[in-house]
């Protein structure tokens, strides 16, 4: 079985088989990449991520090992409303797999998906900070992912009187 | 707005935020040790990401609240929602379609206009099919300006009051907006996406310079509109996002300039709305080459033979999605024959049509047509109130269009009067609607006029 090295941008290198690894729309291409740049075609690819951090690399890996077998969703499907199908069927080893998690390795995991262009997970992630949202006011919001309000003056209640424009019937 | 070049935004991005999404990481670990330094901004794409699955209107304005860069960001959303095909009806429309003023830069809305000077005996009949809801508030009421002429009851200006980096002086200017026009929108221009001019007269130079001052411009309203020393070979610098242009009652003085401006910005639009212009311009409208983008197509009370010549002659663009033809009881001898040409020649893209007939002019071109609508599950009526029999059921309606929807499951008379007022066709600010301007506007800009 043809293996992959990926190493995070701490150092720690994972061996995955090449057909996990090409699960992620950026691995496919470095593999290939590195295919058609090396003139050994034995040779083990190497690739280094220096964005991801050992930590989020191995949930990204354990994720995609669970999903293996799942269809591969176009990065583009359903581009229009922002929805992938894979949220829809979303299972109980998913859940499980976020529970656990605070918002910042969310957060984490979030941008990761995206670099490496896992849309399942990037889905369900997403999907899981949104329902963060619902629900919440908007101090609520702000603590939760400890935003601050930058607007100046009373630009605030301005949108919040635009707002209210926007609703009404 | 999606970026051009994703990779470099992805690098840049990486390497500017991830520090800080570790810091941030770690302070959700230690929820007690909060610092300034932690209030950081998180990348926009993953924002967007996040922002683009919710469906609620309500949390998204929620989620505008948080702080500039999500409000910027929901505003972008929105704005592709709204602005990009269908049509940003606006608040001088609400004078036609309500007849209650509605202060301009407040609520601009996408209306659904049915007029109610009908006859006796005419039913006006909707059918979108797709479309199910086509009132929506402008969420940018702060970034548009009316121009209201010096022969209406109040001339002057209607500014926004939060309009973005205005010297304050600037706020109100009043009356003769023409002297000045020039040299305010090169203050205020670029902050516009919407702009309408209500009974103006202006001079084609003055308003070239003012939609080239108004760079970011997306919509733009001319009602009642006169332009004046038409030079048909002027070239203008259309502003690049403009999309949406409705010409409403319009002076057949300026017929040649009108339609100048018309094939000039033609190839950028997406909606155009002509309504109640006793002149049509029929070389203009709908050819295939000239309107590239159309998608949104509403002509109201073209002239009579304008109206025959359009429906014989024209081909409709490959990408035009909404269709809403109508005209008052003047027009009434329009033959079906007419509209199913025209139908059959609208592209296969169309998924909305509106046409204001009776009932049973509506099932004689069902008949002749012979298309099934397999989809379409709800229709409207509008009906005028005195002519709704109280013995009628929507059950009998739906009945009787059953072979052509057979998946319908309720067709709804609606009173027309209860939720539309449609002022005589003739010049509608003129005599019964002018109260209405006046107390709208003294309610409204109390404080500033």
């Amino acid at each position: 079985m043809a293996l992959v090295r990926v190493i995070s941008s701490d150092g720690a290198a994972f061996l995955v088989s090449q057909r996990l690894a090409k699960r992620s729309g950026k691995l496919k291409t470095e593999i290939e990449t590195f295919r058609k740049s090396s003139d050994n075609s034995e040779a083990q690819p190497e690739i280094r991520i220096v964005t991801i951090r050992a930590e989020i690399l191995r949930l990204v890996l354990q994720w995609l090992q669970q999903h293996q077998n799942d269809p591969v969703l176009p990065a583009n499907q359903n581009e229009q409303d922002g929805r992938g199908d894979a949220e829809m069927g979303q299972s109980q080893w998913d859940r499980d797999f976020l529970a656990p998690m605070d918002l910042g390795i969310v957060m984490e995991l979030i941008l990761a998906a995206n670099h490496l262009e896992v849309k399942g997970l990037l889905d369900i992630t997403c999907k899981l900070v949104e329902s963060k949202i619902t629900g919440r006011t908007v101090d609520e919001i702000r603590t939760a992912f400890k935003l601050k309000s930058d607007f100046k003056g009373n630009e605030e209640e301005q949108t919040r009187l635009e707002n209210r424009w926007c609703v009404e019937n | 707005m999606l970026p051009t070049n994703l990779k470099e935004k992805e690098n840049k991005t990486f390497s500017n935020w991830l520090p800080q999404i570790f810091r941030r990481s770690k302070s959700f670990q230690h929820e007690k040790s909060m610092d300034k330094e932690q209030f950081l901004v998180l990348p926009t794409e993953i924002v967007e990401s996040i922002l683009e699955r919710i469906d609620d209107l309500s949390i998204l304005l929620r989620c505008r609240l948080v702080c500039l860069q999500w409000k910027t960001i929901v505003e972008t959303m929105l704005e592709k929602q709204h602005f990009s095909h269908l049509p940003n009806l606006n608040n001088a429309e609400s004078y036609f379609s309500t007849g209650r003023f509605k202060p301009p830069h407040v609520s601009p809305c996408l209306y659904s206009v049915i007029p109610e000077t009908s006859i006796a005996g005419l039913t006006h009949l909707w059918l979108p099919p797709a479309l199910t809801n086509v009132i929506v508030k402008n969420p940018f009421p702060n970034k548009s300006v009316t121009v209201i002429g010096f022969e209406s009851c109040h001339s002057g200006w209607c500014l926004p009051r939060s309009c973005p980096k205005l010297p304050p002086h600037k706020t109100k200017i009043r009356p003769a907006p023409n002297k000045k026009i020039v040299r305010v929108f090169q203050n205020i221009g670029h902050h516009l996406t919407s702009l309408i001019f209500h009974d103006v007269t202006i001079s084609q130079d003055k308003f070239c310079s003012i939609l080239e001052s108004s760079t970011n411009l997306k919509s733009l309203i001319l009602s009642v509109f006169e332009l004046v020393g038409g030079n048909p070979d002027r070239e203008l610098n259309i502003p690049r996002f403009l999309t949406n242009l409705q010409v409403i009652y319009c002076q057949k003085s300026s017929e040649l300039t009108i339609k100048w401006f018309l094939s000039t910005c033609s190839y950028q639009l997406t909606s155009l709305k002509l309504y109640g212009n006793y002149f049509l311009c029929n070389n203009v409208i709908l050819e295939k080459d000239k309107f590239p983008r159309l998608q949104n197509l509403y002509i109201f009370d073209p002239s009579r033979s304008d109206l025959v010549e359009l429906l014989e002659k024209s081909m409709s663009p490959p990408t035009l999605k909404y269709t809403t033809l109508g005209w008052s009881s003047k027009m009434r001898n329009v033959q079906i024959d007419e509209i199913i040409y025209f139908i059959s020649k609208t592209s296969k893209s169309l998924i909305s049509f509106k046409i204001f007939v009776s009932l049973d002019e509506f099932v004689k071109i069902l008949e002749k047509c012979r298309v099934v609508y397999p989809k379409v599950r709800f229709i409207e009526m509008l009906w005028q109130r005195s002519l709704i029999d109280p013995s009628w059921e929507d059950e009998s309606h739906r009945k009787s269009l059953l072979p052509w929807f057979p998946k319908l499951e309720c067709a709804k008379v609606i009173p027309s009067s209860e939720f539309c007022y449609y002022p005589d066709v003739m010049c509608p600010l003129c005599g019964r609607s002018e109260k209405y301007i006046k107390r709208g506007l003294k309610k409204w800009l109390g404080e500033n006029f």
